[in-house]
């Protein structure tokens, strides 16, 4: 699986809701339990799956689906 | 008695500053003279498309929106009251409420069809009405809100608000923290509750800015709104400031020059938090409360002021009075434990459906918790009677859990306590205890289910094999020796 898919799939899980409703466009709070929960369960599972770490500047960065793909690649290439 | 509603404070806003800004939502702004206007036009709507009439109730899903703003007043000056809800609340607990207090009006929820329900999009369509010259504003004793608290059994309880209640609450928070006019205030709390409802009515009420923002959860977005509307306070819960950090490490403190105050509420904060939090805002006023639904910030403790005494939860508001008594309602001595009880203006007169014995000694609510009383007037919070666990700022009894495990297999004894979170973000933790059991291999099947039947913040993060459940001669659980 692309990397890609799986962080969606990842953020699917979190917020619960469909994959195929989460695009790259996808933002935070544009789905109820994508609440401050929400995004620290998404942010925390990423860094678990990927064994990556995420500091706290580009982790305010990160405002939607896209820009927490980009994170994760280039922390994992 | 000199009683002023909070609507009447909001109209006298209106007269005597009508251009100054009070509310901005996105690209939307209103002025004092646009929000009364609009909040009488909401109330003439309501009266002519729902018969809404002195005495009636509406359940008001507290999304953040400026109708919403308009809806919450408008309902006060018809006479009707106010059940604000959480948009995301539970079918089974919605319907509960609904049969309890049986609304004329639901807004902003879908309910089966329920003819009573209504979208709030449909309020952009009223028209302006003229605000009369003589209005008749609501009274002191009469019920202007009902909210509901998670009840320790599980079952919501709704707490009764009067019009003196809610407006002696804005009165003795604007007094403690030090609001005036000039505040531009962000909220990002949520509304469904006593603090972030009550941060809407301090501010409109000082003749303030208020400034929505959805939550925290979009940090730039938050941080975007303090530069551009030169916020000078705003409110969260402890657990915001542990999200704050994580996300953003220390960059609030860059607005530490405008910020004139931060209400602090809802949970405990650890003690690193609270040194961590006076030292990045040397001017602000940070002012931590204690209170409950029943009795909206009772106590108050300002971080600097107060710096000696950071582990109280400081003293008691203008205008209340605390007292702190043994089982049988004997006031106790300085220094000696006992239940904290609170008597003022701002305590309710009660709940819904049951009678006020067992929650007051004589006028002073009943807090359920317990702690002590130094000669200075500090309160140092020791325990609490009830069990009430705070994941994030959001509650939950133990109880509820319990019994969706029960429902998963009628076999299984449990018994669910918080801890704190060992990620150290949410506060505390679910945490279940179960019963040893041949029926049971591992804790995933009930996880699963939980998962499927509860609220995510609701579902244990920690589960455990226990070979009994600790009870009293009674059979009451006893949480307090479980770990």
């Amino acid at each position: 699986m692309s990397t890609a898919n799986k962080v969606k799939e990842i953020i699917a899980e979190a917020i619960e809701v469909e994959v195929s409703k989460i695009n790259e466009d996808t933002a935070i709070g544009d789905f109820p339990k994508w609440d401050s929960m929400g995004q620290l369960v998404i942010i925390s599972s990423l860094e678990k799956q990927f064994d990556i770490k995420i500091d706290p500047e580009v982790i305010m960065d990160l405002e939607d689906v896209g820009d927490m793909i980009e994170a994760v690649e280039e922390r994992i290439s | 008695m000199d009683f002023e509603s909070l609507e009447e404070k909001i109209w006298s806003w209106g007269i005597s500053t009508p251009e100054k800004i009070a509310l901005i939502n996105k690209n939307e702004i209103y002025t004092y003279k646009a929000l009364f206007e609009n909040i009488w036009a909401t109330k003439i709507w309501f009266e002519k498309e729902f018969a809404l009439e002195k005495g009636d109730s509406v359940l008001l899903g507290a999304n953040k929106n400026v109708h919403f703003i308009f809806s919450y007043f408008a309902i006060h000056l018809i006479g009707a009251k106010v059940i604000p809800l959480d948009e995301q609340i539970q079918t089974e607990r919605l319907d509960l409420i609904i049969n309890k207090t049986n609304p004329k009006l639901i807004l902003g929820f879908k309910h089966d069809g329920d003819f009573r329900c209504c979208d709030y999009d449909i309020l952009s369509t009223i028209k302006t009405a003229v605000v009369p010259n003589q209005i008749d504003f609501p009274k002191f004793n009469q019920v202007a809100d009902i909210l509901f608290t998670t009840g320790t059994t599980g079952n919501p309880k709704g707490v009764l608000l009067t019009h003196e209640n809610i407006a002696s609450s804005a009165n003795n928070i604007n007094s403690y923290i030090g609001n005036d006019s000039n505040d531009v205030e962000l909220l990002a709390l949520p509304i469904s509750h006593s603090f972030g409802l009550g941060r809407i009515k301090c501010v409109l009420t000082i003749g303030g800015t208020l400034v929505l923002l959805g939550s925290i959860v979009n940090m730039k977005r938050m941080f975007r709104a303090f530069e551009e509307y030169k916020v000078t306070g705003f409110g969260m819960v402890p657990a915001s400031w542990q999200y704050i950090q994580k996300m953003s490490g220390n960059r609030l403190a860059d607005f530490s020059g405008q910020l004139k105050y931060i209400e602090l509420g809802s949970a405990s904060m650890p003690m690193e938090d609270k040194l961590r939090l006076s030292q990045l805002f040397p001017d602000t006023r940070i002012c931590m409360h204690y209170g409950l639904t029943e009795a909206s910030r009772s106590t108050f403790m300002e971080f600097h002021s107060d710096a000696m005494f950071l582990d109280t939860i400081g003293k008691a508001s203008p205008d209340v009075d605390i007292s702190i008594r043994d089982s049988l309602g004997y006031e106790m001595s300085i220094g000696e434990e006992g239940e904290i009880c609170i008597k003022g203006n701002h305590v309710t007169i009660g709940y819904l459906d049951a009678i006020n014995n067992d929650f007051f000694f004589e006028d002073y609510f009943r807090t359920g918790d317990i702690g002590n009383i130094d000669n200075q007037g500090y309160i140092r919070l020791s325990g609490r009677y009830n069990e009430i666990i705070n994941v994030g700022g959001k509650k939950l009894s133990p109880f509820e859990v319990e019994s969706k495990i029960h429902e998963f297999d009628p076999r299984l004894e449990s018994a669910c306590i918080g801890i704190k979170d060992p990620n150290g973000v949410m506060g505390e933790v679910v945490k279940a205890f179960i019963v040893r059991n041949n029926s049971l291999k591992s804790f995933d099947d009930i996880n699963n289910f939980l998962n499927t039947k509860l609220e995510s913040y609701k579902v244990p993060a920690v589960y455990e094999w226990i070979d009994k459940i600790p009870k009293t001669n009674s059979g009451k659980i006893q949480r307090q020796k479980l770990k």
